[in-house]
């Protein structure tokens, strides 16, 4: 993979996020939900972050401590002990637990020595300076804030670029063409999918000055018809050191230009967003704030609502992607065994139906969380770009919402979903109808969660605030590949690899792979991927 | 000017009259006369003096009554055709076709014999799709097409069609410089766009125009785009006033076209046109012309770059439509109704019997693409089991329901619900057996939306299996195996209840019905669990086939074959289903020839029945090979023969590739057990040596169950079996690598890669390793072409596997990369299998900790080998080197964000 894959990674760490948090609306969460130490209430924002921090140094400390035990069989279940202590008591011994697995490697490490001289030249060194995971850093800023502020370092010139949103006709030429204007571009690269070869709507852009991308920013852009979305590539350790809040309940009269006067009041923005309506270019209501400190978040966000030209608007912190996964992980360590994997749940819940997103711009920005969460998982499984898709229902969705009592379908209204029967689908209550329309069909999920997106927009009634304009979207937009569907759910196993998502597609209905259509034997060393049996039987309507 | 030797011709002309002579002998005798002429350079000359000018030269004239002249001016430019196809006669120079090239066009003048027009049309075609191809330089080739340009728009009919045709067969080569730096696509596509928008020539060349602008639509060439406002004016203004059925037919073609390849062009009149197209649909007779206005509809919703919400607003529309022409159409209903009457006591027509040929995919080119046609046609007869085999209008909007479901199932189900609902229960059988079918083509898409009425609507389905219209009975059949992920998934409650009944239609008196059963049946087990079908199923499953196996018919014996495969498949057999199966197998097989095909269904449910019996089947062992071993030696000897001697016909690959599958169901079934079997001590290994033979085989299939074979055999035998031989199975394998692009050899190609991996584990590779990991690397590392991921998958697993013992050869040169150890690593992402992956990765750390420093790692790499390493590996057999790259790389690991798994990963190494 590129780097510049990784900074499309880096960027969309800081996506319109939130802090993960089970839905308000869950009154019958499951015993499983229960059981968990996650505090979904009151979705405390300073502990579990640090956990996983910790539960890394843990791994790390039990891989050397594995060899300490290979050379002097003793020390393992002091040490996992250790570790295990470390997990839970985080809330006020970050420092002495640090130590604590300081000593631990020290004497590790020196254990090593003999064999493992390199290991030793390491270890040596390590300890007095082993520098802080960054994660740790960031969310343990409450219990730190005090005595040492931390900042994202911006005073180093940010050159390079991530332009979103582009138009899939957009060659490196005409994008090169079009940013010249504001210097000279001395690296550009159009992100392609790597089986079709087509744009996958995106890039990366280095001017040879940070005075150019300072005023690329400044502006609107459209390229080829599309109104594109340049942003500053913030390097993810600067990233980690931001951040970021979401504000929602925004006027729709609010410019964007106001929105960060407004915000600039409680330290030093970085970025604004103020989500606009790409057809009418008024606010949607929402928007996102990053500032260059967490300091500064934690101010905005003594204050649950503010108010802003007549509204009262509110205030929610927004944390980094990644920082997020973590917690999820701190949570299923620290968990009894035996229990499930959060995160399972987690991915399941937003495409299984069961809560409802879309009924305030809050919930769809959790929505959203989730969704791009579910599709890296997708995309590791399957190998697929789904995130990119997801960026396109997205803004498909966005101008639609409110959402809220979806079509009265005659069916479907109870339908439960064996894998995630926590999922209250009652929860959303009054104003989720239609929740399985987000559940969609398994095997064109993605293909069902835009087209309720925009259908919906055309239905939302009784939910005020009613934005119109939604789903306008032009034949040629980006869109996901379409039709390969998540491993688990083809009956015949079909692979993702071998879409039959293009064209016509009517040997789907063949059953069933081909024994011998690769080979390999019982004993599960075959080859794989092909699906090739040949269908005797009957089909009313097989080509 | 060539001009023929009158004697010479007379004589050919002669041989021509008898090579179609009702008297087999003459027949025989004309044939193989002519066959010798072949080698006469004239010989091609000849052929077309007579097609163009058979009726009119003084010598054939008083020589050959009317009749005689006209059948003889056919049958030679019929011959000149095959002449032309039949290898390299053009290419190679031999032929002298100077006349050809300069007169042929002679024969599309007479314009009142359609036969000798039709003929010169075809020897026209011929002739560019071979000579002209290949010798673009040659002037004639131009003006042959200006000429035919030049007639076509003065309105000849028999020039048009044969521009139909040339542009069927070779429309990309003219976009390329011709003679004159001439590209000829232009003229072309100026000649046609015309000719399209010529009101005043015939439909048939509108039509034809329009056929041939539709070849050009996928190429896009410049002068095509240029003008295409142009040809849609044309078009728009067509389907408004033409109603001749061809021309409407290349409309609804054209639309679908521009619909995937400029769908810009369409999108402002999609609403026009989807009317249009239902308008079509719902009103012309003509079944041609509906069919394609439904398929536009249909690619309309699979076309991967219109969103949803575009295609939204046009369900309510769609749907009826749809609907109401899911009902079979009169022809077929009169000819349902009149054979409804029980038959399944009738013996099967061979004919009636769909020539199974279960594996190969594709016919080669070239290869018997005549005789397909011919099929088509030869199935016109008016027969019951003809209503379902054609594609027809019913069958393409019940498709497009299906997909369409899939797109917006709620809006589907939103409007088609009501609409069936008020049918269920219809007292006009053929309105019940639609509704059953609209409701089994929504079932995969719609499964969500049925849940809360399908606890409903299942019972009422399982009562249609009482219909006593045979139609609905089986419809029901396949429309409740719809349902079976559903059941399966959540509703087991409604398994045994929905199972059983159509378990009970196995034994239904029609045979069209039990064919529904017994796929629905076979769908079931695929769908099941494993432990569902152990525990619940087997006995009743068991005892079904073994009734159904007494009471089928060749026909429905083939899809039961298939169905105890998959139940073969799916749990492991026990004595009991040895005692009730091998019996019905074993007789079957002792019944029929060597030649037979129903072998080939035969020996694959055989083979399946073998590897899921292991050992239990070692006493039927040694008969099944040796007969398995026979078919393949002799088919593999007559196909050597048949290369050297064209009156010996080879057999069909399938019996070499059934043959092979059963080998190698008994070596998975029985493992290094039948060893002695295959190779019996002291022998000469006849099996590799055929082997070796069928890795020559040009069609993928052979090869691809040669190479599975194989590895199975390396698996599980004594790799010294090998040693002789080994060089020669590399070289293969090396070359499949190389050579194999063909996506339809992917599988072969699959084979190849896995079982050199293999090999690699169990014999020293030691010199060919440097050829054969180049090889290997090349494929890995392309970038101009697009890998499918399970080749991906295979390669790395392979790589992985040689480098357990040789890791030196990917550690420099191209491999040695943080990207591609990162390509590395996500090509094996999704890999279940423990045996492999923890292989492939244990050679992949070898590689890694050789390559030491020279290779700057990424974090993202690095990340992605813990990853990797933490799901479905098994760490103890390489423990030492993984420490080894985890304790180099340990600072910066601490600096990673781990998931669950990877920190569990990392933990456990505490425990050991």
């Amino acid at each position: 993979m590129s780097s510049d894959e990784e900074d499309f990674n880096d960027i969309y760490g800081d996506e319109p996020a939130t802090k993960e948090e089970v839905p308000k609306t869950e009154p019958t969460a499951d015993t499983k939900k229960e059981d968990a130490p996650s505090d979904s209430k009151d979705a405390g924002s300073n502990n579990t972050a640090a956990t996983s921090s910790l539960d890394q140094l843990a791994a790390l400390q039990a891989l050397s401590s594995n060899f300490n035990q290979q050379q002097q069989q003793s020390n393992s279940n002091d040490q996992s002990t250790t570790s295990n202590s470390n997990n839970n008591d985080n809330e006020n011994n970050n420092i002495s637990s640090n130590t604590e697995n300081k000593t631990s490697n020290d004497v590790s490490w020196e254990q090593l020595q003999q064999t493992m001289s390199q290991f030793q030249q390491q270890s040596q060194l390590q300890p007095p300076q082993m520098p802080q995971p960054i994660g740790s850093q960031m969310s343990e800023n409450s219990a730190l804030a005090a005595n040492n502020a931390v900042k994202a370092d911006l005073s180093r010139d940010i050159c390079k670029m991530f332009i979103g949103g582009l138009n899939w006709e957009t060659t490196e030429d005409t994008l090169r063409d079009y940013f010249s204007k504001y210097g000279r571009v001395i690296d550009l690269k159009i992100m392609k999918d790597t089986n079709t070869g087509r744009s996958r709507g995106f890039g990366f852009l280095t001017f040879d000055s940070s005075s150019s991308v300072d005023e690329v920013v400044k502006t609107q852009h459209i390229l080829d018809g599309k109104v594109i979305d340049p942003k500053r590539a913030i390097p993810r350790e600067e990233q980690d050191k931001t951040g970021k809040i979401f504000v929602g309940g925004i006027g729709a009269d609010v410019r964007p230009k106001e929105f960060e006067e407004f915000f600039a009041q409680w330290g030093t923005i970085i970025d604004a967003q103020l989500m606009l309506d790409k057809d009418t270019g008024r606010s949607r209501g929402f928007g996102f704030v990053t500032y260059d400190s967490p300091d500064a978040v934690d101010r905005v966000c003594q204050n649950k609502f503010i108010d802003f030209k007549g509204k009262k608007i509110e205030i929610k912190r927004a944390e980094p992607r990644h920082m997020q996964k973590q917690q999820q992980m701190g949570d299923g360590m620290s968990a009894p065994a035996g229990m499930a994997n959060p995160m399972a749940q987690m991915y399941q819940s937003p495409m299984m139906g069961g809560f409802n997103p879309m009924f305030n711009p809050q919930a769809m920005a959790e929505y959203y969380q989730k969704m791009q969460e579910y599709y890296q998982q997708m995309q590791q499984q399957t190998g697929m770009d789904y995130t990119q898709m997801f960026q396109q229902q997205m803004s498909m969705m966005m101008p639609g919402y409110p959402m809220g009592g979806a079509a009265a379908m005659p069916s479907g209204t109870t339908s439960s979903d064996s894998a995630t029967p926590n999922q209250g689908e009652d929860s959303s209550g009054s104003n989720n109808g239609g929740v399985q329309t987000i559940g969609g069909e398994s095997s064109e999920r993605a293909r069902g969660t835009e087209r309720d997106g925009s259908e919906i927009s055309g239905i939302g009634s009784g939910h005020g605030n009613n934005s119109v304009g939604g789903g306008k979207s032009q034949m040629n937009l980006p869109r996901g590949p379409r039709g390969p569907s998540p491993p688990s759910e083809s009956e015949g196993g079909d692979r993702p690899s071998h879409g039959s998502g293009r064209g016509r597609d009517r040997d789907r209905h063949h059953r069933g792979s081909h024994r011998n259509g690769y080979r390999g034997g019982s004993s599960g060393y075959r080859g794989r991927g092909y699906n090739r049996r040949n269908n005797n039987g009957y089909h009313p309507y097989n080509r | 000017m060539w001009a023929p030797n009158l004697e010479s011709l007379l004589q050919l002309a002669v041989l021509l009259r008898s090579s179609m002579a009702p008297h087999q002998e003459e027949r025989r005798g004309a044939m193989d006369a002519l066959e010798s002429f072949k080698i006469q350079p004239e010989f091609l000359n000849y052929l077309c003096y007579i097609l163009i000018e058979g009726e009119s030269s003084e010598a054939l004239v008083s020589h050959f009554s009317a009749q005689e002249l006209q059948n003889n001016r056919a049958t030679a430019g019929l011959l000149l055709k095959n002449t032309m196809l039949d290898g390299d006669n053009l290419t190679k120079g031999s032929q002298d076709i100077g006349y050809v090239k300069a007169n042929i066009i002679h024969g599309l003048y007479n314009s009142n014999n359609s036969l000798v027009t039709n003929v010169t049309g075809i020897v026209i075609t011929t002739l560019f799709s071979t000579y002209y191809r290949q010798h673009r330089d040659d002037p004639m080739g131009v003006q042959m097409i200006s000429n035919l340009v030049e007639l076509a728009s003065n309105g000849s009919e028999a020039s048009m069609k044969t521009l139909s045709k040339i542009m069927e067969d070779s429309a990309q080569f003219f976009q390329l410089e011709w003679s004159g730096h001439i590209k000829p696509i232009d003229n072309l596509i100026a000649c046609f766009l015309d000719i399209t928008a010529n009101g005043s020539t015939t439909a048939t060349n509108r039509a034809e125009a329009i056929k041939c602008l539709n070849t050009v639509i996928p190429l896009q060439p410049q002068s095509f785009s240029l003008r295409i406002d142009e040809f849609l004016n044309s078009i728009f203004q067509l389907a408004q006033t033409d109603e001749n059925d061809d021309v409407r037919v290349q409309v609804c073609i054209a639309f679908s076209s521009l619909l995937k390849f400029r769908p810009d062009k369409l999108v402002d009149n999609l609403a026009g046109l989807i009317h249009f197209m239902l308008h079509l649909i719902s009103t012309v007779k003509e079944e041609k012309v509906s069919i394609e206005a439904c398929e536009f509809i249909h690619s309309f919703c699979t076309d991967p770059n219109i969103p949803e919400h575009i295609i939204q607003p046009f369900v309510t529309d769609i749907v009826p439509v749809l609907l109401t022409k899911m009902v079979y159409n009169e022809e077929s209903i009169m000819v349902l109704e009149s054979s409804n009457d029980d038959d399944a006591s009738e013996e099967d027509k061979d004919e009636d019997i769909k020539p199974a040929a279960p594996r190969i995919v594709k016919k080669q080119r070239g290869d018997g693409e005549d005789s397909d046609d011919d099929d088509d046609d030869d199935d016109s007869g008016v027969d019951e089991s003809d209503v379902d085999t054609q594609w027809n209008l019913r069958k393409c909007a019940a498709s497009t329901l299906d997909v369409m479901t899939n797109i917006l199932p709620r809006d589907v189900m939103y409007v088609a619900f009501p609409f069936l609902k008020e049918h269920l229960d219809s007292d006009r059988w053929f309105i019940r057996e639609a509704t059953v079918l609209a409701l089994g083509a929504m079932a995969e898409g719609g499964m969500k939306y049925f849940d809360d009425q399908l606890p409903q609507l299942i019972p009422f389905l399982v009562d249609q299996l009482k219909d006593v219209w045979a139609p609905v009975r089986k419809i029901t059949c396949w429309s409740l195996s719809r349902f079976a992920p559903w059941i399966l998934k959540d509703h087991t409650e409604f398994l045994i209840p929905v199972l059983e009944p159509v378990i009970g239609r196995l034994m239904d008196r029609k045979k069209d019905v039990q064919e529904a059963a017994i796929s629905s049946v076979a769908v079931f087990i695929e769908s099941c669990d494993a432990e569902l079908v152990e525990t619940v199923l087997y006995d009743e499953l068991l005892n079904s086939f073994n009734r159904c196996f007494e009471f089928y018919k060749k026909k429905n014996l083939i899809i039961l074959y298939d169905a105890v495969s998959r139940f073969a498949e799916k749990v492991e057999l026990d004595e009991r289903a040895m005692k009730v199966l091998l019996p019905h197998l074993v007789n079957k097989w002792s019944l029929l020839p060597d030649n037979d095909k129903e072998l080939w269904p035969l020996l694959e449910c055989l083979s399946y029945v073998a590897t899921s019996l292991g050992e239990k089947f070692m006493p039927m062992a040694p008969d099944v090979y040796a007969r398995a071993f026979r078919i393949l030696c002799n088919c593999v000897e007559l196909e050597a023969t048949s290369q050297q001697n064209p009156a010996i016909v080879a057999p069909e690959k399938d019996f070499i590739i059934t043959s092979i599958d059963m080998i190698d169901g008994l070596v998975q079934g029985l493992g290094s057990q039948c060893q002695p079997l295959l190779f019996p001590p002291g022998s000469d290994n006849t099996l590799l040596q055929i082997m070796l033979q069928c890795l020559q085989d040009p069609f993928h299939e052979v090869r691809q169950s040669t190479f599975a074979l194989l590895g199975d055999i390396v698996y599980f035998f004594d790799p010294q079996l090998l040693a002789a031989t080994l060089s020669q199975f590399l070289k293969f394998i090396g070359t499949e690598i190389m050579h194999n692009d063909d996506p339809d050899g992917i599988p072969a190609l699959i084979n190849a890669i896995w079982c050199l991996g293999l090999i690699s584990e169990r014999i020293n590779l030691g010199e060919y390793i440097i050829d054969l990991s180049r090889v290997l690397l090349d494929l890995f590392t392309t970038q101009g072409q697009i890998l499918d991921a399970a080749v991906l998958e295979n390669l790395a697993i392979t790589m992985g596997r040689i480098s357990i013992t040789l890791p030196e050869v990917f550690s420099n040169g191209l491999f040695a990369s943080d990207a591609m150890w990162n390509r590395w690593c996500n090509a094996l992402q999704d890999l279940d299998s423990l045996e492999e992956k923890s292989s492939a990765y244990m050679g992949f750390m070898n590689i890694v900790n050789l390559v030491g420093d020279h290779v700057a790692i990424s974090n993202e790499t690095l990340k992605n080998i813990i990853k990797g390493l933490s799901i479905n590996v098994d760490p103890t057999p390489f423990a030492q080197s993984i420490y080894t790259f985890l304790m180099k790389h340990a600072e910066r690991i601490q600096g990673l964000k781990l998931s669950q798994e990877e920190v569990t990963f990392l933990q456990q190494f505490n425990g050991n």
